[in-house]
């Protein structure tokens, strides 16, 4: 049986929209280094933005969740406050992070404000297993056969090379023991059956109304055109089987090892 | 040239190109070679008699030519007169093309005020003509006149103050010796209006004012001083009756779009359809599909025009799929409401009453939490793009949007050139979900609501609908897949993948006795005839 370890890490969105689709705007173009919107009053304007628009994937108070975690300080990418202005105005490439181009400056800067806030907080929650254990729980249980850390491992699920940089501790467990509680949108799972009966399973690339694209189980890609398939199934349901038979010790230092990953500078 | 194509199309004798008269207009059915108003005639019926094309031949449709605009978003509806098509192009330009083979037969580049606030993308939907001059508003707030023959500018005038965050994105109607222009900005505070312009010299006739001022009527619907950010634009084109001499529009969203606790009451007359006089403006009648709207549903649909029967009685109708998820059915000599039927999956509204007015579920506004139990999307259960009534099937097509969003607000904001005034959003979360959001192109019986077939798509789409004579209707998806169904029942006989989103219209014409038909496909204008 295929070993198959999914982590949720997508960042989820808060797209603005009304009429149609949000136009890219482009960035300021003077932009100040530092947050001109920094009184209390602005902190509590930030919060009320953030909870509406970023809240429900970062977390209320940043803990993380299909978001990443924002209450350790730590921001991949820069955490300087023209850095988050950026970020939160243009979104994150190949990411679900996306801009928030119609919002005024005042208003992002307010958040930029809540979200430093929010990173003097401290994790909620500190990792208690022992990495070095958690690395033979990680081999031992094949994860690598559909993981990547730091190049090496299989294509099917995400790369967890700085995993421990984007999810907090008690997201990192929930994707462990109930992979299904949240499936990253790229990585939803398809079975497709023939009109002959063969089914092929794998990972959802991409779909209209006539073809259908996957990644199997082995990494190839494959094509199907919808008029030759009997059926399709998109199961709520991740490629990743659950470990809840780990003992309490393996799961804690599988989550140790994990939350160690960080991004190399 | 546009004599030498004017005399090789083939066309019938009325269609003689160049000037295109109020009457040829009113009669612009009788032409069905070409596409004289956005919607193809004044009641808005977006369809063609033209039969060339078949249920039966086709499968054998091909692309005939590809104009690239290399600019994203293209929402134009084009304007064709014996073999010359005329089209805009973001922001704000206008090309003639050889409708035969594509080529450009000139270019009107417009350069924009230095700032524009938009709220959805640099697009623009399309012209109106009148003798031999083309009309169009820009995303500066402009109105143009051009001389068709050479794209050469005859006049511009300033709508509103685009600094003051004013932007046009529809297509004119011309009505008369009249252009009926409407604004956009809603999403940016501003106040909006409906004009009517002298096309021979631009200087405006009427205005109204879609939220009304202290003391005039309607005015008791807003509360303190909201209504001069009030928004309720008229972004896009509407329909004209000429025996009652009522031109009927749509109006949008009232602003702040998500946060109405700063204009308290029914915010007249955001999101609704106006009655008015083409030739003073004056409002004859007004429903309001969704009063105090706070999920940006604007009424700015196309207003389908029908004579018919309800309830065995010969009415003058108007009927409307509404963005709030509900089809009405309007008297249009009165504005008397006959029928609202659900035609997506909705929320928000526990019935509409017998006055037309719905009966609120509560919990459905928008909170600073975010509210994700709402359907339809802010994007409505439709939109702005065209639908389609067939004289054949008697029926209405329509691209529906099923999903379900999430709604936040914020504080109130406060109105700022240059910057959105929205006190919210409405996005994120189950959006994203595949299974919780799709499309359906209805094919609906417009007097009664009742669905007679659906095409179901997987995305929420922005393409309008075309019926033909051919017995077809076509349409596209988000996907960049351009079909064609068959009108009466529903089968899909063609398709063809164009690769990027739709946001865009089909239309079909003539050229040199060649039935085409067109539609824009990401930043390319595509046409295909049958091989």
């Amino acid at each position: 049986m295929r070993r198959i370890f999914l982590i949720a890490y997508c960042l989820m969105s808060w797209a603005l929209a009304t009429q149609a689709q949000r136009p890219r705007e482009q960035s300021r173009l003077v932009l100040p280094e530092t947050n001109p919107y920094t009184t209390a009053a602005d902190l509590e304007a930030g919060r009320k933005l953030y909870v509406g628009r970023c809240g429900h994937c970062h977390g209320k108070n940043g803990e993380g969740g299909r978001g990443v975690i924002l209450n350790t300080g730590r921001l991949r990418h820069g955490d300087s406050d023209r850095e988050i202005f950026l970020v939160i105005r243009n979104g994150i490439p190949n990411t679900e992070m996306p801009g928030t181009f119609s919002s005024p400056d005042a208003e992002v800067w307010r958040m930029v404000a809540y979200v430093k806030q929010l990173g003097r907080q401290g994790a909620a929650e500190p990792a208690t297993g022992h990495p070095a254990a958690g690395a033979l729980v990680y081999q031992k249980n094949g994860c690598a056969s559909c993981h990547t850390i730091d190049g090496k491992g299989g294509l099917l699920g995400p790369d967890l090379s700085d995993i421990g940089d984007k999810r907090a501790i008690r997201h990192i467990r929930e994707s462990i023991v109930e992979p299904n509680a949240d499936i990253p949108l790229d990585y939803r799972t398809v079975e497709v059956i023939s009109i002959t009966g063969k089914s092929s399973s794998g990972i959802h690339l991409n779909e209209d109304e006539y073809s259908i694209h996957l990644r199997d189980m082995k990494g190839d890609l494959r094509s199907f055109m919808k008029s030759e398939l009997r059926e399709i199934k998109l199961p709520r349901e991740s490629l990743m089987p659950d470990y809840k038979s780990l003992s309490k010790d393996e799961l804690e230092n599988l989550v140790g090892y994990l939350s160690s990953l960080r991004q190399k500078k | 040239m546009l004599t030498l194509l004017s005399t090789t199309t083939g066309q019938s004798p009325s269609s003689s190109g160049l000037p295109v008269t109020y009457e040829r207009l009113l009669k612009a059915t009788e032409e069905p070679g070409n596409w004289l108003t956005y919607s193809g005639d004044y009641r808005s019926h977006h369809y063609s008699s033209l039969k060339e094309i078949t249920a039966d031949n086709v499968h054998r449709l091909r692309a005939e030519w590809i104009y690239q605009m290399h600019r994203p978003k293209v929402e134009t509806t084009p304007i064709v007169v014996d073999g010359v098509m005329y089209i805009t192009r973001p922001p704000s330009d206008v090309i003639a093309l050889d409708a035969e083979t594509g080529r450009a037969l000139w270019t009107f580049e417009y350069r924009l005020a230095s700032s524009v606030y938009v709220c959805c993308g640099q697009v623009n939907r399309g012209l109106a003509i009148l003798g031999s001059t083309l009309f169009l508003t820009t995303l500066d707030a402009k109105l143009l006149a051009l001389d068709a023959r050479t794209g050469r500018m005859l006049w511009k005038k300033e709508l509103a103050d685009p600094g003051l965050n004013y932007t046009a994105t529809g297509a004119p109607l011309v009505i008369k010796d009249k252009v009926i222009a409407g604004i956009a900005g809603a999403e940016g505070g501003i106040r909006g209006f409906l004009d009517a312009y002298d096309a021979k010299t631009g200087e405006r006739v009427w205005r109204f004012w879609t939220v009304p001022a202290p003391g005039e009527p309607g005015s008791e619907t807003w509360g303190g001083d909201s209504w001069k950010y009030g928004g309720s634009s008229t972004w896009i084109t509407g329909s004209y009756d000429p025996e009652l001499n009522l031109v009927y529009w749509g109006t949008g969203n009232p602003g702040p779009d998500y946060n109405g606790d700063v204009r308290p009451g029914d915010n007249l007359y955001s999101c609704s359809l106006l009655a008015l006089d083409a030739d003073t403006g004056k409002l004859k009648w007004y429903f309001q599909f969704t009063p105090h709207d706070t999920h940006d549903w604007d009424a700015t649909q196309v207003p389908v025009l029908l004579d018919s029967t309800f309830n065995g009685r010969p009415r003058k109708l108007v009927v409307v799929p509404s963005r709030n998820g509900f089809h009405y059915v309007l008297d249009r000599v009165t504005g008397e409401f006959l029928l609202a039927k659900q035609y997506v999956q909705q929320t928000w509204a526990k019935e509409i009453d017998k006055k037309g007015r719905p009966v609120l579920n509560p919990n459905q506004d928008p909170t600073y939490e975010g509210n994700d139990s709402v359907w339809p999307g802010v994007d409505g259960g439709n939109n702005w793009m065209s639908p389609s009534y067939n004289p054949n099937t008697k029926l209405l097509y329509f691209n529906a949007r099923e999903e379900r969003r999430r709604y936040f607000k914020t504080d109130a904001p406060e109105f700022r050139p240059g910057e959105s005034y929205f006190g919210g959003g409405g996005g994120g979360g189950a959006r994203f979900r595949p299974e919780e959001s799709w499309g359906r192109l209805i094919a609906m019986t417009p007097e009664t609501g009742e669905i007679k077939w659906e095409h179901r798509i997987l995305a929420p789409p922005w393409a309008g609908a075309l019926s033909t004579a051919g017995n077809l209707v076509f349409s596209a998806t988000p996907s960049g897949n351009f079909y064609a169904l068959d009108a009466r029942t529903g089968k899909e006989l063609w398709h063809f993948n164009g690769g990027d989103r739709v946001f865009a219209s089909p239309i079909t014409f003539l050229s040199r006795g060649k039935q085409l038909v067109t539609i824009p496909i990401g930043d390319i204008l595509i046409a295909f005839g049958l091989d």
